[in-house]
């Protein structure tokens, strides 16, 4: 569990970051200049914020100043686009930098796990970007970290040698303890290895592509699988579940349905699908790889979906009533 | 023979003191005031320096001041009086060497990729770690260039040693001064030996540094 809240003043500029998620991977996009590597050296205490808390699985390692655990003692790893490697030391140094005698024992299996082989004794010099990488990448997991932060690690590879990499790493950011935070200007690395988006705007952190909607309580209906309310937006009518008990008929709200929480196409539902969740109808005016901006009454519904539709084709939305959450 | 040999070895035997002084001193405080850029920081960089665009007569002479029964110096020795010993050599050359030693670790840490201190951290080591075992190693070149320098420097020491440390042969009498009073006295033969040992060691370090620092880059 990743729970953060900062706040740091740089220049004229405040950067908020609010992020509570139990996601593995996040990905963290946004222009240059937003804040995205600021946020990166707060997280591993090489800048100090000025006020809030960053836990990760209940470990804290930030609480507004009472608390400030220095960047060595939180095993945190942090890989930079360039020289995440000593020059003057070989790959096993590199390596074996800061770990006990156990991990060293480790290093071959890392080294071959990743296609590497028994380069131990090889000069940095001599490695191609993407061999670099990887063993900055070797090195960070063997650390064990509480949080892995990637700074635009992989945006200096070419296509195939990305490819390659997101294609090793995924399984084993998912298999080790910690959480990955990955930094990236590139939306196809962050679709392809991140389990939730961010984009880092106006000096503060909001999900990427998942529909924030707002509207007032039409009506609240008691149901066995728990209440749910129905907003209406515009010509658009959304019913969601009630997980607050403070709402009431007449309440203003905003809820939020992630893009990924979106089903397109004509699936077979069973009835009682049918009477509380949302089945509405689209058209498709805008795709980015397999981000869908679906046209829906008046508003734009966006959706992640693995089938590709043409441009302008009608489709249909549907979306669970559990799947429409109340943001605070 | 002696007259030859015997310069040469105190004068190598107070290069090398001085160096190391130079070495200890010199990069501890580049390592302190590389990043900073205020006022008190410019001063103190000023007094480093000075050794190297004053007369070395008038820094032999502060020396002596220093040292002698009434200085600072004295007193922080616990009173022990160095002047016209070997030492006082060794303070005279390690003064005059430390601004060179200085001003080359500055611009190595100057140089230095701030991200690898931001690694180092992140992997655990602690600040004396980060120095000895990334920002040293990386900035070996210019540890390197200052201690040749340093080195040569301190073995051509003339002025300022011979206000502290005098010319007594066998105890203080280095190369330079052997030289100096060899013409003097008009004994050519030992002047030109000396001379020529002079240039070769001088040339030797020069050379070898900066076929190594070529080596390197063309390596890197």
């Amino acid at each position: 569990m990743i729970d953060i809240l900062l706040n740091k003043k740089i220049g004229i500029n405040t950067y908020n970051y609010e992020l509570i998620t139990n996601s593995k991977i996040i990905a963290i996009m946004g222009q240059s200049g937003a804040g995205k590597t600021t946020f990166l050296r707060l997280l591993s205490g090489l800048i100090k914020p000025d006020s809030g808390y960053i836990k990760i699985n209940d470990f804290i390692m930030y609480d507004n100043n009472r608390v400030f655990i220095k960047t060595k003692l939180r095993q945190i790893a942090y890989i930079f686009q360039h020289d995440n490697l000593f020059p003057h030391l070989n790959v096993g140094d590199n390596i074996g930098l800061g770990l006990n005698v156990n991990q060293i024992e480790n290093i071959l299996f890392w080294l071959e796990k990743f296609g590497l082989g028994d380069i131990r004794n090889s000069k940095i010099t001599n490695l191609s970007g993407g061999e670099k990488q990887r063993i900055a990448l070797i090195r960070a997991l063997l650390h064990n970290p509480r949080l892995l932060l990637l700074d635009e690690a992989f945006s200096s590879l070419d296509e195939e040698n990305k490819n390659m990499l997101y294609f090793e790493i995924k399984s084993v950011l998912h298999s080790y303890k910690g959480h990955t935070i990955i930094v990236t200007h590139d939306y196809k690395e962050a679709m392809k290895l991140a389990d939730e988006i961010y984009y880092l705007s106006d000096y503060s952190l909001s999900k990427v592509w998942n529909n924030y909607i707002e509207g007032e309580i039409k009506c609240i209906e008691e149901k066995d699988r728990g209440d749910v309310f129905t907003i209406k937006t515009g010509r658009l009518d959304l019913k969601g579940i009630v997980l607050k008990d403070f709402i009431k008929v007449g309440d203003i709200i905003k809820v939020e349905i992630e893009s990924v929480k979106v089903k397109l196409g004509n699936i077979a539902y069973d009835k009682d699908d049918f009477i509380d969740n949302n089945l509405l109808k689209g058209i498709i005016i805008k795709k980015t790889d397999n981000i869908f901006e679906i046209k829906v009454e008046d508003r734009v519904i966006y959706a992640r979906s693995d089938i590709d539709y043409e441009l302008n084709s009608k489709v249909n939305i549907f979306i669970k009533y559990k799947n429409v959450n109340i943001v605070k | 023979m002696a007259t030859v040999l015997t310069p040469v070895l105190i004068s190598l035997k107070i290069a090398f003191m001085a160096t190391c002084f130079s070495l200890a001193i010199g990069t501890s405080l580049a390592y302190l005031l590389h990043k900073k850029n205020d006022k008190l920081g410019t001063i103190i960089e000023t007094i480093i320096l000075l050794p190297m665009v004053m007369p070395p007569t008038i820094t032999g002479y502060l020396l002596l001041l220093l040292l002698s029964n009434k200085g600072l110096f004295f007193t922080i020795l616990g009173g022990n009086n160095l002047i016209f010993t070997w030492w006082a050599g060794v303070i005279a050359s390690t003064i005059v060497s430390i601004p060179l030693m200085y001003q080359n670790s500055k611009s190595g840490f100057q140089s230095l990729n701030p991200v690898y201190k931001d690694i180092g951290k992140t992997l655990g080591l602690g600040r004396f770690k980060i120095i000895f075992k990334i920002e040293l190693p990386l900035i070996l070149p210019s540890l390197l260039s200052g201690l040749v320098l340093s080195f040569t420097r301190a073995l051509g020491e003339f002025g300022a040693t011979l206000m502290v440390a005098g010319s007594i042969p066998g105890k203080t009498r280095t190369i330079a001064s052997a030289i100096y009073f060899a013409v003097e006295s008009g004994d050519r033969e030992t002047a030109n030996t000396l001379m020529l040992i002079m240039v070769v060691i001088s040339f030797l370090l020069m050379f070898s540094l900066n076929l190594w620092l070529k080596r390197k880059r063309n390596y890197n």
